[in-house]
């Protein structure tokens, strides 16, 4: 009889976990129920969070009878989350992607225009964000998202390493930052490197796009044509840019470990006081540095070849896609968390002009980034597999640190599978 | 009629014990594989097409993921043998306290892989890693563990050979205890060396354990994402893309799922025929011992 | 004679004493690391022992991240999974053990066509039909998954244990009065019942510890922890002392079983890999 008593108990037990997770389930095929407004948005940065509670308190209260869902993806799987759910027509009603993401999913016919549902709650789109933020998610006059923020990289520094080398201005250009990075390089006796000048990204596909193309930028190259049908890769700037970018690593003053490292571990280096400078996002930098209050940091622009480089934009566009429910409501989600005052509670830099140009964004520490942002970024070219050609990216770089390939070849293998990409989504 | 239905179903036959599972095994394992040979054989938009394959034999990655799997195969799968073999024979000497030692030894085989992955990243980490300092301290040497395209597959063949061994010690030692100590008795009064005992007698008479281990080995192996998508995430220059994690990214993460099943097809089909040939080429040797 | 084996003692010794370290040294740097501080973690050169003892590292792990609703995910999939393995793998690992029948070694020999197939194999349509059905990221969705690896195993090692009890008894009860289920229930669990719970707790360590499928089936609400440390290194902070904290909590509870149940777990396991 024991036996049977303990069996009967752990089959209950077993119950009650499955209801439990039955409930999940269920909880799911609610989506349909009329007035939710599913939002599905990145878990990256815990600041998020509060402005988007924000928005769903606000909206549930003065609307009664509408329920939000916020649902938390994370960063590393958000792409093919939505990608998945949108073209299987099981979308949410409001998501938010990075600003790569966008073209995409416009091009395949999975967003829905927002043009004419944002001027019903009286938005004006092309005058309340700079127009250029809306290249890569038009067709004509016919929009298909709503810039949330807009970032661009700009050099960041430890200042008192700074002094202490007896350096007084950031560096501007490519020689500075080689010389600098020297002179900030610090031995023990035994000959251990404890600090680093300059911190590079050696690995992670998107953390090394975002770092050699603005360079390959700078020295007058790009990855492809503007029609984006032919590859461009193999030429002198993509040779000079590489060069540039190994000779931290070849002569000691980037991180041995630097293959191994992606931006986010660079940067926890920078945090560390392993690493002198680094070339990093705002949001990182302000969470992890500023205010942890772990030492004063210095901004400036980007250094280029000869001068502030162009950096490619980053940030986060809300779309609705075509498949949503909920359209109206994904609209007025979408219209508080873009509005000022929503835009206020944003964390990084906000994309709405009038926001971005007020208060804290222009001091010292955001200063140059808005000014990076204002003046000197651009759109990375929309690749339709996006992945791809960033390992292809990033494989070229390391074959170029690890001394696997010279740099000639690896270039012009680089620029075959570039080309590849290009003829694959041309022909599609 | 009914009622006789119900009656002929009452009746306890052998199929009904297999029904769930195999109810599981086809929906998880079955289907998906017809399902890839469909969709290996169709275009994005549905056409039917052999496009696919004729793309992938020519994708130099394909055939580098195939070869990155082979090397890492040779290199983890001798290496937890080995290990294995070397630790179920030390155990089986009986020592005092080797309940202990054993119980120490299976510690990293508990050990959940991702949490091991994290310990070894740690550990070889070009700057702040005990065993980059430590070992290029001791050997005067400057290797750099996952740097250096040639060499991180063997340093990552180690994190797995350091977890699994202990798996293998449990097996094989379960072979040792099975011989009888008068075999070894007899040998040694013959005044046999070491290496004949070995050979003629401990080998053989664990051969069939070898074989079994040695199979799930090639499998679990195979099978590997977590440690180079953990370590080195296919790096540097792709040298530690296996198999699995190219069929990750090309058909999940590059949204090409036809694509990625082609590949998952082909490589379901070289891994049967290697099942196959193994499983004929162990069964031959295990006649020609006996 | 005895100064040999004093001999090879020695060197069994040293040789032991060298595995031993090579296998404990790791938690060592792992434990260290999760209790230093930032400065001491990130020394260059690294120091192999810490001044500093703190546990900021796990009250931040704890109170911070979403680590311990990773855990709760863990927990309720692997549980959830390990019942449905237990379920569906029980019968047919019974059924191999006791009767003849025709087709038997051609059944035995597919299950063991199961036990090889690579995971990879099954993700692309399996993430298609997952997300068709809206099991995505759900943890019954996750755990049904999981049986891919899970039902071969557990139908093998459980056959293994079924085969121990004789015949006889289970007659003998049939006999007596019971009819089959009891006859199950009263006499053939009983005596497999250790061996069983050696097969779960396996079944459920598979689960704990799967990491592709995880990945690649979960995004926020059903994420387990196995994904959940592997994406700590990617996400805000890059915190080695945090991810060492996590691993510790991670593989805490399944040393804490495989100690208390060794024996059984190791005959099981030995069993099942060989015996089949």
């Amino acid at each position: 009889m024991r036996l049977i008593q303990k069996v009967m108990l752990l089959l209950l037990c077993l119950a009650m976990t499955i209801s439990l997770s039955c409930q999940t389930v269920l909880a799911e095929k609610q989506l349909d129920i009329k007035g939710e407004i599913v939002v599905w948005y990145a878990g990256a940065s815990e600041s998020r969070v509060e402005l988007y509670q924000w928005a769903k308190e606000k909206i549930e209260a003065e609307y009664p009878g509408t329920t939000v869902t916020l649902e938390v993806i994370p960063m590393a799987e958000l792409a093919s989350r939505q990608m998945t759910a949108c073209q299987s027509n099981m979308g949410p009603d409001v998501m938010s992607q990075p600003i790569a993401a966008t073209n995409g999913f416009m091009k395949l016919g999975l967003l829905e225009p927002v043009n004419e549902l944002m001027q019903r709650l009286d938005r004006n789109l092309l005058e309340e964000f700079n127009p250029d933020f809306f290249e890569l998610m038009r067709e004509g006059d016919t929009l298909y998202g709503v810039p949330q923020s807009r970032t661009a990289l700009a050099l960041v520094y430890n200042k008192a390493m700074f002094e202490e080398a007896g350096l007084t201005e950031p560096p501007k250009n490519w020689n500075e930052v080689q010389e600098y990075a020297k002179q900030l390089t610090k031995k023990d006796n035994e000959g251990n490197t404890v600090v680093y000048g300059l911190g590079l990204p050696g690995t992670s596909g998107s953390h090394i796009w975002y770092r050699i193309i603005p360079e390959i930028w700078g020295a007058g190259g790009d990855i492809c044509n503007s029609e984006m049908t032919q590859a461009t890769l193999d030429s002198e700037a993509t040779k000079k840019a590489l060069e540039y970018y190994k000779s931290f690593y070849e002569n000691g003053t980037a991180p041995r470990s630097m293959v191994e490292n992606d931006q986010t571990a660079t940067s926890q280096m920078f945090a560390s006081g392993a690493v002198a400078m680094t070339i990093e996002n705002v949001t990182w930098i302000r969470n992890n540095v500023v205010r942890e209050n772990l030492f004063d940091v210095g901004v400036a622009l980007y250094p280029g070849m000869n001068g502030t480089n162009v950096a490619g934009l980053g940030g986060w566009n809300a779309c609705i896609p075509s498949s949503a429910k909920n359209k109206e409501g994904a609209a007025v989600f979408i219209d508080l968390i873009t509005s000022k005052e929503g835009m206020e509670q944003q964390l990084l830099m906000p994309a709405l002009t009038e926001v971005l140009e007020a208060g804290d964004w222009t001091d010292d520490f955001y200063g140059p980034y808005s000014k990076m942002l204002a003046e000197y970024s651009r759109d990375f070219p929309a690749f339709e597999n996006a992945a791809a050609a960033q390992t292809v990216i990033m494989n070229m770089v390391q074959s170029i640190l690890t001394d696997s390939a010279d740099i000639s070849s690896a270039i012009a293998s680089a620029n075959v599978e570039i080309q590849e990409l290009l003829d694959q989504q041309n022909v599609e | 009629m009914f009622t006789r239905l119900l009656q002929a179903l009452k009746k306890e036959r052998v199929i009904y014990y297999f029904i769930p599972a195999a109810i599981v095994l086809s929906s998880l394992a079955v289907y998906p594989l017809l399902n890839n040979l469909w969709l290996s054989l169709h275009t994005k938009t549905g056409k039917p097409s052999i496009a696919n394959y004729s793309r992938l034999f020519k994708d130099k990655w394909f055939w580098n993921s195939i070869a990155v799997t082979g090397k890492w195969m040779l290199l983890s799968v001798t290496g937890e043998l080995l290990v294995g073999l070397i630790l179920s024979n030390l155990i089986n000497l009986r020592l005092k306290g080797t309940k202990l030692f054993r119980t120490i030894l299976m510690i990293p085989w508990m050990t959940p892989m991702i949490a091991v992955c994290t310990i070894w990243a740690w550990m070889y980490n070009g700057d702040f890693g005990i065993l980059n300092y430590g070992i290029n301290q001791l050997f005067g040497t400057n290797i750099l563990f996952l740097s250096k395209p040639q060499t991180a597959i063997v340093w990552l063949s180690v994190v797995y050979i350091w977890k699994r061994s202990s798996f293998n010690m449990l097996m094989y030692l379960s072979g040792l205890q099975g011989i009888s100590d008068d075999i070894y008795d007899a040998c040694k009064v013959d005044g046999a060396p070491w290496y004949t005992q070995l050979f003629k007698i401990t080998l053989p008479l664990i051969f069939p354990i070898i074989r079994s281990v040695l199979l799930i080995s090639i499998i679990t192996a195979i099978n590997q994402f977590t440690i180079p998508y953990s370590i080195t995430r296919g790096g540097p220059s792709r040298s530690t893309e296996l198999i699995q994690m190219y069929i990750y990214n090309t058909g999940i993460a590059g949204f090409q799922y036809n694509y990625g099943a082609t590949a998952s097809t082909v490589f379901i089909a070289i891994v049967l025929c290697l099942a196959v040939v193994y499983i004929f080429v162990t069964d031959k040797a295990e006649e020609d011992i006996y | 004679m005895k100064r040999v084996k004093w001999l090879r003692n020695v060197f069994a010794y040293a040789l032991l004493a060298v595995f031993l370290l090579a296998a404990l040294f790791p938690y060592y740097w792992m434990i260290t690391s999760a209790v230093r501080d930032q400065a001491d973690l990130f020394a260059i050169p690294p120091k192999l022992f810490s001044s500093s003892v703190s546990f900021d590292n796990f009250t931040y792990v704890l109170q911070k991240t979403r680590i311990p609703n990773y855990m709760l995910n863990s927990i309720i999939t692997a549980s959830l999974a390990t019942f449905m393995c237990m379920v569906v793998s029980l019968p047919a690992g019974y059924a191999l053990a006791r009767f003849s029948f025709k087709g038997r070694n051609l059944l035995s020999s597919s299950i063991i066509l199961f036990k090889l197939l690579p995971q990879s194999a099954a993700l692309i349509p399996l993430f298609i039909v997952i997300g068709k059905l809206r099991m995505m990221d759900t943890h019954f969705g996750l755990s049904y998954v999981h049986l891919f690896s899970m039902v071969p195993f557990a139908i093998w090692m459980s056959r293994g244990f079924f085969k121990t009890v004789p015949v006889a008894i289970e007659e003998a009860a049939l006999i007596d009065g019971c009819n089959k289920p009891q006859a199950i229930l009263r006499v053939v669990l009983p005596i497999t019942g250790p061996g069983l719970f050696s097969v779960g707790v396996y079944a459920f360590m598979l689960s704990w510890e799967e990491f592709i499928f995880s990945y690649t089936f979960t995004s926020s609400r059903a994420k387990p922890v196995s994904v959940g440390i592997a994406l700590f290194l990617g996400e805000d902070a890059n915190l080695w002392g945090a991810v060492m904290a996590s691993a510790i909590l991670m593989g805490f509870p399944v040393l804490l079983v495989f100690f208390l149940l060794q024996d059984h777990f190791i005959k099981g396991i030995v069993d099942g890999a060989i015996k089949g």
